[in-house]
């Protein structure tokens, strides 16, 4: 029996694998990539990614999908700036209007899927489309310059001159997607819940509360990631986030969440995410042009996946006699 | 005469456990053959060599003395054995006659020939003399029927061995009386039947001959005529198990429970009765007299129209399961697979599902307790696994079972429904199932027991309540029960009085 509880942990950090492969390749090849400064660049790069992914790992956990978080970012950024520059509204107030904002947008597709029944992917494609036509219609379809210094370093800061404050904020999400998942009796549900729905609810786990709690969180999360890439980018733009979606859900997947829902730990997105943006600062820094690096990431999620998947089959035949 | 189909010195080990050992068995044209064993004698294994889908590692197969070498599923197929197994392989959207065809069908060029698929179908449904349309879609079609159409399907083809891995589990009695005729009639055009089934009492009705197989060892092989039920029971385990049903002094105390002209959905009509303290009450009914829907309304996993329901005479509102667990009440769902279970979590994680918050200090999980928990019911239930922190999805029917009845015990109920608590387990985690049901009643908790299994009721129950669409027929004591009593207010021979 150890033996084959060694194995499912090695199936389980066979992402940490992949990353550890990385690092040695573009350490091997590229002078520059071990550099401190590169390694904190990719952080920075894919800090509103792993914020958005930990929200999104709420809902793949629980059997759901969202694919709106890129439009939730650019409601969140824009509607946040155009409080402040055009309503002169201070900073503080403004983010937090604008991660509600995200939040409402989050629990009102968690409502049409849990009480109209509506595939999430159906709830939250639709979303996706409204709500990037509403952050075109809050700017006006141009970006917003000129933001308030107050709270620029939510996106351009340091911590003792080297680790970006973006990055903070996402680790510290993560941290706290953590413990919620791993150490409380909520995170146990929302497993249950994607696991088994029925099961779950026959359990006495009001499983349509924890459903719709899902997308809140994730717009949550989007709003978080919202107001960190606005102080990014410097400007509200309604165009921002474009197919964030996909790279979360990449990250997600390569992470070992279960697009079935139950299944996957919240260690592993963020190393997933790691190796998404290691991938392309790599394949940048060895100026490998942009639509190969696209053919790549690509290949890298479909060969994890497939590893997954084997790995999966060969359990699943020797399980059964 | 030689036989039909003959296994000969068949071994088959998978890693840390030999299946199948040493096995030779032969079955003879025409004949209805039993197969039986406790789960993991290997009989899965026996259907899935004949099927094709695995291949032996030592022995072979011969059909009517040809050898059959690296036998596949299309060569199985061809051969003509014909596998219906306990999950269903129809297309649900599809109608009768596409699924029957699934795979072989009737062309024009590459144009389905529906025409002639349909009347193919009838005539088959018809050889059967069984009324099913074949252009309805297989899912609006009752469990019954499908399987009838899972059997066409094997007869669409031309099958000569047909191997039933327990097909009556789903069925009513009446259902299972058209099935036997099915097979019977089966059986006098020259097919053979491999017939597997946990039920004693439909193997001496229905098969000729009976293989009894125990830890991957053939053990005997009778005429049916030759041996009867203690001697097969005994073969099977390995030891005899004195009584079945293992007796209990019954210390019948308070009420716990009291519905009163309970209705739900369109279908429950008026149904009162009561559960006392130390009192097990049989449900019995056909399948769709609505004994599952009525106790899920009571359990609050569907919504009732009107009635009321007292708990130790307080009248209560359950409208939701987390509301009854509250309440002291649970319920063992009718399919665990679906119902009861998170396969993909570990033990430990199902055990605590339905008692996570009271192992919690505000929200965050206390783990010393928990472990404990999982410890606690794993030896008090005799679960076998090597380590809390398996995956209930690589534990036998048994004991998956026995989590789904861990789970809901660590809420600690005072009333328990138990809906077909060993539908398809094991002889010896049945019986391991009965004399828990007979330590709670004795520590003075109520259950309801749902079972298609007249025997099981008759051997369980103190009382015992017959449903018949969606009313209560009867309500019969212990006494006064026969199976041919209980079969005639169910069937709706007998007048509700």
């Amino acid at each position: 029996m150890k033996e084959s509880k060694m194995k499912i942990n090695l199936r389980q950090y066979a992402i940490s694998g992949v990353l550890l492969l990385l690092v040695i390749f573009f350490s091997v090849t590229q002078k520059s990539f071990l550099r401190l400064d590169n390694l904190m660049n990719v952080l920075r790069q894919i800090s509103v990614m792993g914020i958005v992914a930990v929200g999104s790992t709420f809902v793949l956990l629980s059997g759901g999908l969202d694919l709106s978080v890129g439009s939730l970012l650019a409601v969140t950024g824009t509607l946040t700036a155009s409080l402040m520059v055009n309503f002169h509204m201070p900073p503080i107030p403004a983010a937090l209007l604008g991660i509600c904002a995200s939040m409402i947008l989050g629990a009102l597709c968690g409502l049409l899927v849990q009480f109209l029944t509506l595939p999430p992917m159906i709830a939250t494609l639709g979303m996706m489309t409204s709500a990037r036509g509403a952050a075109y219609l809050i700017t006006g379809g141009l970006p917003i310059y000129d933001l308030p210094e107050d709270i620029k370093f939510l996106g351009k800061g340091t911590v003792f001159g080297v680790v970006p404050v973006p990055v903070i904020i996402m680790l510290v999400c993560f941290l706290l997607g953590w413990v919620f998942l791993e150490t409380t009796y909520l995170g146990k549900n929302f497993y249950a819940l994607g696991g088994n729905p029925e099961a779950a609810r026959l359990a006495g786990i009001p499983i349509g509360l924890y459903r719709v709690t899902t997308y809140i969180i994730s717009g949550f999360a989007c709003g978080i990631g919202g107001i960190v890439l606005l102080y990014r980018v410097n400007s509200g733009q309604p165009g921002a986030a474009m197919g964030m979606e996909m790279e979360v859900i990449t990250s997600c997947v390569l992470g070992g969440v279960s697009l079935n829902g139950g299944e996957g730990k919240i260690s592993c997105v963020l190393i997933g995410c790691l190796v998404v943006g290691l991938l392309s600062n790599g394949l940048t820094i060895m100026q490998v042009n942009e639509y190969w690096q696209q053919v790549f990431t690509g290949m890298v999620l479909i060969l994890a996946v497939c590893i997954d998947r084997i790995t999966k089959i060969q359990r699943v035949k020797k399980a059964k006699k | 005469m030689s036989p039909l189909l003959k296994l000969d010195h068949i071994t088959k080990r998978y890693p840390g456990v030999t299946a199948l050992n040493n096995v030779t068995v032969s079955f003879e044209q025409g004949e209805v053959h039993a197969l039986l064993g406790e789960n993991g004698a290997g009989k899965s294994t026996l259907i899935k060599i004949l099927a094709g889908a695995v291949a032996p590692d030592e022995g072979s197969i011969s059909m009517e003395g040809e050898p059959l070498e690296n036998i596949t599923p299309a060569l199985s197929v061809k051969m003509g054995i014909g596998v219906i197994y306990q999950e269903f392989t129809l297309v649900p959207t599809l109608t009768v006659a596409e699924n029957m065809f699934l795979g072989k069908e009737r062309r024009n060029g590459i144009f389905l020939n529906k025409k002639t698929m349909t009347e193919k179908a009838r005539e088959v449904l018809g050889e059967l003399d069984v009324e099913i349309d074949p252009s309805v879609p297989v899912k609006q079609l009752s469990v019954a029927y499908q399987q009838i159409v899972e059997i066409s399907k094997a007869l669409a083809g031309d099958v000569r061995v047909l191997v039933m891995d327990e097909p009556t589990a789903p069925l009513t009695n009446a259902e299972v009386d058209s099935l036997f005729r099915l097979v019977r009639k089966l059986r006098e055009k020259g097919v053979t039947i491999i017939f597997i089934s946990h039920r004693m009492e439909e193997i001496f009705q229905i098969a000729d001959r009976v293989t009894v197989l125990r830890d991957g060892k053939y053990i005997r092989t009778l005429p049916i005529g030759q041996t009867n039920a203690p001697e097969l029971i005994s073969l099977m385990v390995g030891r005899s198990i004195d009584e079945q049903y293992p007796a209990r002094e019954a210390r019948i105390g308070e009420t716990i429970l009291e519905v009163q002209n309970l209705c739900a959905g369109n279908f429950i009509k008026n149904v009162s009765f009561s559960v006392r303290a130390g009192e097990i009450v049989g449900l019995s009914g056909l399948i769709g007299a609505g004994r599952t829907e009525l106790v899920r309304a009571i359990y609050g996993a569907d919504p009732l129209t009107s009635g009321e329901i007292l708990l130790c005479g307080k009248a209560v509102s359950l409208k939701t399961p987390a509301r009854s667990i509250a309440q002291g009440v649970a319920l063992l769902p009718e399919s665990r697979k679906e119902q009861g279970l998170v396969l993909g979590m570990s033990i430990a994680d199902n055990l605590m599902m339905s008692t996570v918050k009271k192992l919690s200090r505000w929200i965050f999980l206390k783990k010393a307790q928990c472990t404990r928990l999982a410890a606690d019911y794993i030896g008090q239930l005799r679960i076998k696994t090597p380590s809390p922190a398996v995956k209930v999805v690589n534990l036998s029917g048994g004991n998956q079972q026995k989590v789904v009845i861990g789970k809901f015990l660590a809420a600690s109920p005072r009333l328990i429904f138990f809906d077909e608590p060993t539908r398809g387990i094991d002889v010896g985690a049945k019986h391991e199932i009965y004399q828990l049901m007979n330590r709670l009643v004795s520590q003075g908790k109520a259950i309801v027991m749902i079972s298609s299994e007249l025997p099981e009721i008759l051997g369980m129950s103190d009382r015992i309540l017959v449903m018949h669409e969606g009313r209560l027929a009867a309500t019969l004591d212990r006494e006064e029960a026969t199976q041919e009593r209980i079969m005639q207010f169910a069937s709706g021979n007998l007048g509700a009085s």
